[in-house]
């Protein structure tokens, strides 16, 4: 352990926390003036800060690309293809999923669940109604136009990237 | 820092999605997608990666509209779920296959930097060489200690929500940037004698 | 509250397995939706895009109808090319996509003939080739080092 009692250097006492919230300038201001004098008289700390802050600058020369034009269109149409194919099973399936990431309460919720599936098989079993057509159709087709409308943009792109026709010879 | 407003006009947005809004949800994308591509790029270390996985990101928030409850920041509920999206990515060591090259050929995303600000021929071959070691350190961090960089850094956020958005502790997030940082520096610091 | 619309919803859920039990099953293939719409009667085709949103709806019929008016042997060529693409993995895919877009954005316009028929021919080197060709003084004459760089790239991630 680093720590000496009474020193007011921060690496002595292994608090480098305090100078890296120091260099993000989350400290407040009263204890960030307290910190600069100290750093300006501490070779140890004027050194650590130092070299954080280079970190830091290398760490924020990292640009980056700009996200792709379509990256909106495709999220919106993906959601209105799920959109339209509910309430499917996988759409379900994929909301509850979805849920677990900020899920809590699923080990009371996942075997009542359970037992509204045994519920459901048995029903299903006895059901006189079963093999009834489910309206399905127009729904499917929604889904299936996403998939259309995502090969014709591929389509457009690969022609886009050939040639044209006159040079092919086709 | 995100300021309250900036919190509770997110959270009432994402509310109103919950309520069948659409126009708050393209109003959520249009503020967060950035951010969220940006982290899971330099995560994955792959533009078209990122993109697919930021979008099942949106995705997953879109289908947990129902359950939404705005207990945590909005930000910090939306990067628990990048988060949890890069970690299972590079758990199941998909990642590796499409790591874009770190050794200057290739490096379409610094060569764009490069061309935009028409430095020297040295000045670029520095900055290069600059970018390709900041990005190579970064990607040598142990995962979960390069995910609380990255928001620490990047995304400015503290502690608590670093904590949340990686489930552990304070102190967990605590110790997990010391130790990042400390591998940074010693990697990185050199870089300071250098232009 | 929150775990009382879960159990709701997860009951739901059970409803849904029942539905998806008593549904009659799929027919175990079907052409793709693309070749299921080019197929369609134009007031079937009608019927089924009329819930699109219109800007949707005039994208999807413009392309089609681009489609529909090239020479057969075009249309062939590049259904195959598109099915090469659809094989390729997702990611492969969305690399491509981007290729493809940067190759529109950054390309000078009178360069973009030349460029795609530099594609063409690199596509049908190996490494080694398109490597010496992208090197060769014609090259270097046409293309920047970026311009060519973005080839090799895009060369290298084109369908078969």
């Amino acid at each position: 352990m680093k720590s000496t009692k009474g020193s007011a250097c921060p690496v002595e006492r292994g608090e480098e926390e305090i100078l890296l919230r120091y260099c993000a300038g989350t400290l407040a201001a009263e204890g960030a003036a307290q910190l600069e004098g100290h750093v300006t008289s501490c070779s140890r700390c004027r050194m650590w800060v130092q070299e954080q802050q280079m970190v830091w600058r290398a760490l924020e020369s990292w640009e980056l690309e700009p996200v792709t034009a379509d990256f909106d269109a495709a999220l919106l149409a993906r959601i209105a293809r799920e959109k339209e194919a509910r309430p499917g099973w996988r759409g379900w399936w994929e909301r509850a999923v979805g849920a677990w990431s900020g899920g809590l309460e699923w080990r009371v919720a996942v075997p009542a669940a359970a037992l509204a599936l045994l519920l459901a098989a048995g029903l299903a079993v006895t059901n006189p109604f079963r093999g009834e057509p489910v309206e399905t159709a127009v729904r499917l087709e929604a889904r299936e136009i996403e998939q259309a409308e995502r090969a014709l943009e591929d389509l457009e792109m690969l022609r886009q990237l050939e040639p044209p026709e006159e040079d092919k010879k086709l | 820092m995100m300021a309250v407003a900036t919190f509770e006009h997110d959270a009432e947005l994402m509310l109103r999605v919950r309520d069948g809004d659409a126009q708050s949800f393209s109003l959520l994308l249009a503020k967060h997608r950035g951010p969220v591509i940006h982290f899971l790029y330099r995560m994955i270390q792959n533009q078209a990666v990122a993109e697919e996985l930021a979008q099942e990101v949106f995705l997953r928030v879109y289908r947990s509209r129902a359950s939404y409850e705005p207990t945590a920041k909005f930000t910090t509920w939306l990067f628990r779920i990048a988060s949890h999206v890069a970690l299972n990515h590079i758990r199941d060591g998909k990642h590796e296959r499409h790591q874009e090259s770190l050794d200057g050929e290739g490096t379409e995303g610094i060569g764009r930097q490069v061309a935009s600000r028409a430095p020297t021929v040295e000045q670029e071959m520095v900055r290069e060489s600059r970018l390709a070691e900041v990005r190579r350190t970064v990607e040598s961090l142990p995962a979960k200690q390069r995910a609380a960089v990255l928001m620490h850094k990047y995304q400015e956020m503290d502690y608590a929500q670093i904590a949340a958005a990686l489930e552990c502790s304070e102190s967990a997030v605590k110790s997990l940037l010391f130790r990042a940082y400390e591998t940074l520096r010693a990697k990185l610091a050199h870089l300071a004698g250098r232009g | 509250m929150r775990l009382l619309r879960r159990v709701l919803l997860l009951w739901t859920l059970g409803g849904a397995a029942w539905g998806l039990w008593a549904q009659p099953g799929e027919p175990a293939r079907r052409p793709h939706p693309l070749e299921q719409l080019r197929r369609m009667a134009p007031e079937e085709r009608e019927r089924v895009l009329q819930n699109m949103p219109p800007e949707r709806r005039q994208m999807l019929e413009e392309r089609l109808e681009r489609w529909e008016r090239m020479a057969p042997r075009r249309k062939q060529h590049l259904d195959g090319r598109l099915s090469s693409f659809q094989q390729m993995k997702p990611e492969q895919q969305q690399a491509l996509r981007r290729l493809a877009r940067r190759f529109q954005e950054t390309m000078p316009e009178g360069k973009r003939l030349e460029g795609r028929r530099a594609l063409t021919m690199l596509q049908g080197l190996d490494p080694e080739a398109r490597k010496r060709v992208l090197g060769s003084a014609r090259m270097r004459e046409r293309f920047s080092e970026q311009e060519r760089e973005l080839l090799r790239e895009m060369a290298e991630n084109m369908p078969d």
